[in-house]
């Protein structure tokens, strides 16, 4: 196999220098293994030992050692077995199986560094034969390698060298993204992108580079770097691995990224965080990090640092999902094997992203391999899914394909509730994408993805939602400096109520919303210090507000249909990734929206100083077809700034402003699967947001440490008056009231990425108001002052912990804790027509009780044959174990004149659930 | 502050079984919560309509929970202007309960408002509202036995209105249902208790006093029935239905009549009202679920803009009309619906009797020595007045 063709390269003089300063150590240990052994040393010294755990034997070892060199140690230790071991100048001490490693090159194989003078030798990568003892092992150890880029020359002595290269895997050729380099000791680090590729600094001489990401081999290599160089890595893929980093989270990507407030998610994240009726999903994950919660169990959408549900733009291979999940927000709308990874951008939003004023769902899929056929198959007890990846050209294209389906009608008929026995609930999607790389230069993703939602709560109505989502995607490489990718996505949302049960009163109703994006970003890396993002965007919506036909011919429904609303989005975007110098960071983005509502339209004109209803309307104007009628638009600032007070220790701070011109149309604290969007216009303003963050950021050996603060003030946020009739409204204005939104907090975050024991903390405490202020009573919510909002929740906890027995099994638990969201209570009652009603509070001056659930789960892997056809893998989890009957909303109903309170709950009981999952 | 607790009956084997069932349905039970608070606040229940009458406007406080009703505002000015110089003032004839002196009807054209200065010196002021329409009619009103939504068997009530001139669009229905009720175990004497003596309690079987077999009771909708033309292609309902009873609801048992009125409500009154409807209904799913909150009618306080009260003024064009059925028109020879309850006589004798008689709640349905004497039935059994008037209604036509 080519990647034992190892190469060991050490100067010897460095290794020298090690071996004068010989110590000496004492140890008496009883009962212990050698890992534990080790560790004692490398308490003990400064020694530093890598290896791989597996080579250890783990019998228990009675050793005593008294004022002996650790070299004598560790020859004694490994005497009778096949672990070599190698100690270098800096006290790193490497085991390696069977190969050993020489500090001494043969003579001549170098010119002395100091006899170099001016000579200009660029970019050189050297490498030599292996120097090994023993004979190779083909199996999977792999040896620590050593590569030497540049030479040292005393006239040229940089201090920071960049390396870059491209990293892919071995075994299908494509490349690695979000692979993360890192030097540990240093606490320097890079990210590969999208295409693999990689940028380091790297201080001159030599340097650990050890790469990590989900289900790729760790590597580690001996790096002596004296000048700017190229490195690429071959990597192989690694399923052992899988569950061992729990988040990928790279090691020093929390301190040293740029921006506030950004989380990566890989899917495989999700895979130990115990499951709902056996589905992974990234974006409840997302919902245990600080600052996103839900608005409720099993609901849909998310509030980001305060905002509404409709402010978060929700992104699959850059195409807009509408509705990102099935079942009410039960389950994700995306097969979890397609998904590669969700970037949430919550502070500081990328200035090539604009359009919706609260966060970023970043969600890309996988690409498929272009070398091997591979499936990943999971049979759950209410859905079951599938992806499989076929290589299309050798390593040149490849199509993936996935499929996923709910079987829950058969449940719903088997139960003995009788109005359920009519129910129907069921759900798929599909997903496929096909990547290939044309040539070194250019590569070409297309995605095309469909979600199909149908069912009936009632006997008479039949409801039915679906997305479509189309993405093309050019990466082309303009030179050395300069790359580009051309984008073009087609978003499509709709939902159809089908209400047949009435005698004359039966239809059909729908709503439909289109949109189309071009999108031309390029970036150019100006100078070392200068990185340039720009480029042009333009979105064209189209949205059937909403029309309704009668079903028969005997039902006198009028048929109606809101005109189409049609409207242009375009943006210019440029940023600077400016390195001031090593401490300070700063990324300057400027987005200039331009926001055009188009014709044919028909806008009413109200009466000034008078409130929005049907009684003033002043006249009307009405626009011919592509006619501009309104336009609203402004800059956006994406400034954010990073200061590194020591290597491992950052303060950040970020400015963000943001517009957002479609609005969902929803008097539900949560999102609804009727819930229908509205452009803006004449009468419907965008919604404005300004935020401020500051963290600071603090990597402790394992342990990834942030604490941020924000502070946002929106505008003309949407919100409704009591009772408001939505749909099929033509003058949705009437209902419409838009106010001021002001939101602050703070959000702590714990994570441990490594270890037995692995998962995350986070905590925010923060407040979200809105301020529905207006000249007439009518149009005023609590006498126009700010009120909590209906997800002002200031209390969020989550934890997340595994724990890894073995390497077949594993534990996971999950607990949630929220303060109850604000509710509006009666305060009394009052007789009015002769019929007894409820007086209500002002707005949500109440709240519900405090949210509490804690979920458990247990992952049973296959075994570790290497040539097994398949992986597979069980899991079982409990939901809700403490059955906690956690009320989702409470309201009250007036009936026979008595006034009753009543709670709505999802999860009453425990729910246990059993997922097999395998992959070839 | 104020305390109150509400708890009712548990579903839990239903929550299960949702539960598993997924969600959809989720889960609904009764609140365990506490919830506090009591605003008091003025409430206007005032509706002025085209009919010449003296109008009627209800004042009074919003009431706490465990209270019966409310209390009337009493000793308040009110008086209604028509924009146009015209005033009406209204006298408070009982508690809460101002009328117009003179009559008046509501005309087209006029600009109504209404001003309230209360007993402690408040004063409040309606916006201006105009009547609607100049007039309204139910073009039918009728009878069927008919099935609803549900499936249900039974005599639904139709009403069919036209606005040629499209004026209307916004429309409410009330109705006042009455019915017979013959009490079943119904017999001509009672039985009462005459003395104690050492031997035991000794009755007296009499003679009845006052009509107790045949009586009429009487009922109101319970829900706001509010519904617009706005989206059918003429201003036209047609077989709207106001009401349903169930085939086996004793209400149709023997014979019915039906008041239904409709107003022509303007367009704030309507949203108003189907706002006030959208509150008090339960949620038709989890995730369905009104905004509530304080619902502002156009009553404002002319001196703290900060206070809440509630109702509304509201200007109304209104027609009538009654139909009666007989249960025999619609279901010939078949069995009637079941008794309000079901009904028995047992026996009683001494001590107990006396303390049957004592609780009130029984009446004698016969005295037969050879059944062990006084055979006892429920009220609603034997004596038709525990379930409405033994007083024939004066629109009552057999």
């Amino acid at each position: 196999m080519r990647s034992i063709t190892t190469i060991v390269l050490l100067l010897c003089f460095t290794f020298l220098m090690g071996q004068e300063e010989e110590r000496k150590v004492s140890l008496e240990i009883q009962n212990k293994s050698i890992t534990e052994l080790l560790s004692e040393i490398e308490q003990e010294t400064d020694f530093q030992f890598y290896y791989a755990e597996q080579w250890l034997d783990t019998t228990a070892l009675d050793k005593s050692y008294k004022n002996e060199s650790v070299e004598t140690i560790l020859t004694d230790l490994f005497q009778n077995t096949q672990i070599n071991f190698f100690i270098t100048w800096d006290d790193r001490v490497i085991l390696t199986r069977n190969n050993s490693i020489y500090g001494n090159l043969p003579e001549g194989f170098f010119t002395k560094p100091e006899q170099v003078e001016t000579e200009e030798i660029l970019q050189e990568n050297v490498s030599a034969g292996p120097i090994l003892l023993g004979k190779q092992n083909d199996g999977p150890d792999k040896v620590l390698e050593t590569i030497r880029i540049g030479r040292e020359r005393k006239t040229n002595r940089r201090d920071q060298l960049t390396l870059s290269g491209y990293v892919t895997n071995t075994s299908t050729g494509e490349p690695i993204a979000n692979l993360a380099i890192v030097v540990r000791k240093l606490n320097i680090g890079a990210v590969t992108d999208n295409t693999g590729f990689y940028e380091i600094k790297l201080p001159s001489g030599l340097n650990v580079l050890e790469t990590s990401s989900m289900g790729v081999e760790s590597s580690r290599r001996n790096v002596i770097i004296y000048d700017n160089g190229k490195l690429d890595f071959n990597l192989e893929e690694n399923f052992e691995q899988l569950d061992e980093v729990v988040v990928a989270a790279d090691a020093t990507r929390n301190v040293e990224d740029t921006s506030t407030g950004n989380t990566r998610i890989g899917s495989e994240a999700s895979k130990n965080i115990p499951l709902v009726l056996g589905e992974r999903d990234v974006l409840k994950i997302a919902t245990t990090l600080p600052g996103v919660s839900t608005a409720g169990e099993g609901s849909a959408g998310f509030n980001v640092r305060g905002g509404k549900t409709d402010q978060n733009l929700i992104l699959l291979d850059n195409a807009v999902i509408y509705n990102p999940t099935h079942f009410f927000g039960f389950f994700q709308a995306f097969n979890p094997f397609a998904i590669n990874d969700l970037n949430i951008y919550k502070g500081s939003i990328p200035a090539e992203f604009g359009g919706r004023l609260s966060s970023v769902f970043d969600i890309s899929s996988k690409d498929a391999s272009n070398t091997k056929f591979k499936g990943e198959v999971s049979v759950g007890p209410v859905t079951s899914n599938a992806v499989v990846e076929i290589p299309l050209a050798q390593e040149k294209a490849g199509l993936m394909v996935g499929a996923r389906g709910a079987y829950s009608d058969w449940i719903l008929r088997s139960l003995d509730e009788e109005n359920l026995n009519n129910s129907q609930a069921s759900f798929y999607d599909f997903i496929t994408k096909y990547n290939h790389k044309i040539n070194d230069n250019n590569e070409l993703r297309a995605t095309a993805y469909y979600t199909r939602d149908i069912f009936s709560i009632t006997s008479d109505s039949l409801f039915d939602y679906s997305n479509r989502l189309l993405s093309l995607q050019w990466n082309r490489k303009l030179s050395e400096k300069s790359s580009g990718t051309l984008m073009l996505n087609n978003s499509q949302y709709k939902f159809n109520i089908d209400f047949d049960g009435s005698t004359n009163r039966n239809f059909e109703q729908g709503f439909q919303i289109d949109e189309t994006e071009l999108k031309l970003q390029l970036k150019y890396l100006l100078k070392e210090s200068h990185t340039i993002d720009y480029g042009i965007s333009g979105k064209l919506y189209s949205v059937l507000p909403g029309e309704i036909a009668p079903k028969g011919s005997n039902d006198i429904i009028q048929p109606l249909a809101v005109p189409e609303e049609r409207a242009l989005e375009s943006a210019l975007f440029v940023s600077d990734n400016y390195k001031v110098n090593e401490k300070l960071q700063l990324d300057l983005g400027l987005r200039y929206s331009f926001y055009a509502a188009l014709g044919p339209s028909t806008q009413r004109i109200y009466r000034e100083g008078a409130p929005r209803t049907d009684a003033n309307v002043a006249g009307s104007e009405t626009f011919d077809n592509n006619e501009i009628f309104e336009t609203y638009g402004g800059p956006e600032a994406r400034i954010s700034a990073r200061y590194l007070l020591n290597d491992s220790l950052s303060i950040k701070a970020s400015f963000n402003n943001t517009y957002q011109f479609i609005h969902t149309l929803s008097n539900n604290t949560t999102v609804s699967p009727v819930d229908t969007w509205k452009l803006s216009d004449r009468n419907i303003e965008p919604q404005q947001a300004n935020q401020f963050s500051l963290g600071i950021y603090k990597n402790i050996k394992e342990y990834e440490l942030s604490l941020e603060g924000f502070y946002k003030r929106q505008n003309n946020i949407i919100d409704f008056k009591t009772g408001a009739q939505l749909f099929l409204n033509e003058n949705i204005e009437t209902e419409v009231l838009q106010g001021k939104g002001k939101a602050y907090g703070v959000e702590l975050l714990i994570r441990k990425n490594r270890g037995k024991l692995n998962g995350w903390l986070g905590y925010t405490y923060s407040r979200s108001f809105f301020q529905l202020d207006s000249e007439f009573p009518q149009e005023r919510v609590n006498d126009g002052e700010f009120f909590p909002s209906n997800f002002d929740k200031p209390h969020d906890l989550s934890l997340v912990l595994n724990y890894k027995l073995t390497r077949r099994f594993s534990f996971s638990g999950n607990f949630v804790y929220q303060t109850g969201r604000p509710v509006t209570f009666p305060v009394g009652n009052y007789e009015f027509n002769g019929n007894e009603f409820v007086l209500y509070s002002e707005r949500n001056q109440f709240r519900i009780p405090d949210f509490y659930r804690l979920d458990i789960g247990f992952n049973i892997e296959g075994n570790h044959k290497i040539k097994k056809f398949a992986h597979s893998f069980w899991t079982i989890s409990v939901y809700n174990v403490l059955g906690r009957n956690n009320p989702y909303s409470v309201f009250f109903v007036s009936q026979d004149g008595e006034i009753e309170a009543l709670q709505s709950s999802i999860f009453t009981i425990p729910i246990p659930s059993i997922t097999y999952n395998f992959r070839f | 502050m104020y305390a109150t607790t509400i708890h009712k009956k548990q579903f839990p084997v239903q929550c299960i079984g949702m539960a598993l069932l997924l969600w959809i349905f989720g889960c609904t039970e009764p609140f365990e919560g506490t919830v506090e608070g009591f605003e008091d606040v003025l409430v206007v229940d005032a509706l002025i309509t085209n009919e010449n009458k003296r109008q009627e406007i209800r004042l009074t406080r919003s009431f706490r929970f465990d209270e019966d009703g409310p209390q009337a505002e009493e000793n308040a000015n009110v008086t209604v202007e028509d924009g146009e110089g015209g005033q009406f003032v209204f006298d408070e004839e009982e508690p809460g309960i101002y009328l117009s002196n003179p009559p008046f009807s509501a005309e087209m054209g006029k600009a109504y408002s209404l001003s309230i200065t209360t007993e402690d010196g408040r004063s409040y002021r309606s916006d201006t509202i105009q009547l609607p329409t100049a007039s309204t009619t139910i073009d039918e009103l009728y009878a069927e036995r008919t099935a609803n939504d549900q499936g249900e068997e039974g005599m639904g009530i139709f009403v069919d209105t036209f606005d040629p001139s499209r004026q209307s669009n916004y429309y409410r229905y009330e109705y006042e249902e009455t019915f017979k009720i013959i009490a079943p175990l119904w017999g001509p004497n009672d039985v009462v208790f005459i003395i104690q003596l050492s031997t035991g309690p000794v009755f007296e079987v009499i003679l009845r006093e006052r009509e107790e077999r045949t009586c009429y009771g009487t009922d109101r909708e319970k829900t706001i029935e509010v519904v617009n033309t706005l989206n059918l292609s003429e201003d036209r309902l047609s077989r709207y239905p106001v009401r349903f009873i169930n085939r086996n609801n004793y209400i149709l048992s023997h014979r019915y009549s039906i008041l239904v009125r409709q107003y022509v409500q303007t367009p704030e009154a309507f949203d108003y009202y189907e706002a006030l409807k959208g509150l008090s209904q339960s949620p038709n799913s989890v995730f369905t679920e009104d905004q509530p909150g304080f619902l502002p009618g156009n009553i404002f306080s002319v001196d703290n803009e900060d206070e809440n009260i509630a109702g509304f003024f509201e200007v109304a064009a209104i027609d009538e009309k009654r139909i009666f059925f007989s249960y025999e028109d619609f279901f010939p020879g078949e069995e009637l619906p079941p008794y309000i309850q079901e009904c028995i006589g047992s026996p009683a004798f001494g001590e107990d009797l006396k303390g049957i008689l004592d609780r009130g709640n029984s009446v004698l349905y016969k005295f037969d020595p050879s059944q062990g004497g006084y055979l006892m039935t429920p009220s609603a059994c034997g004596d038709c007045t525990a379930l409405g008037s033994n007083k024939v209604p004066d629109f009552w036509i057999e």
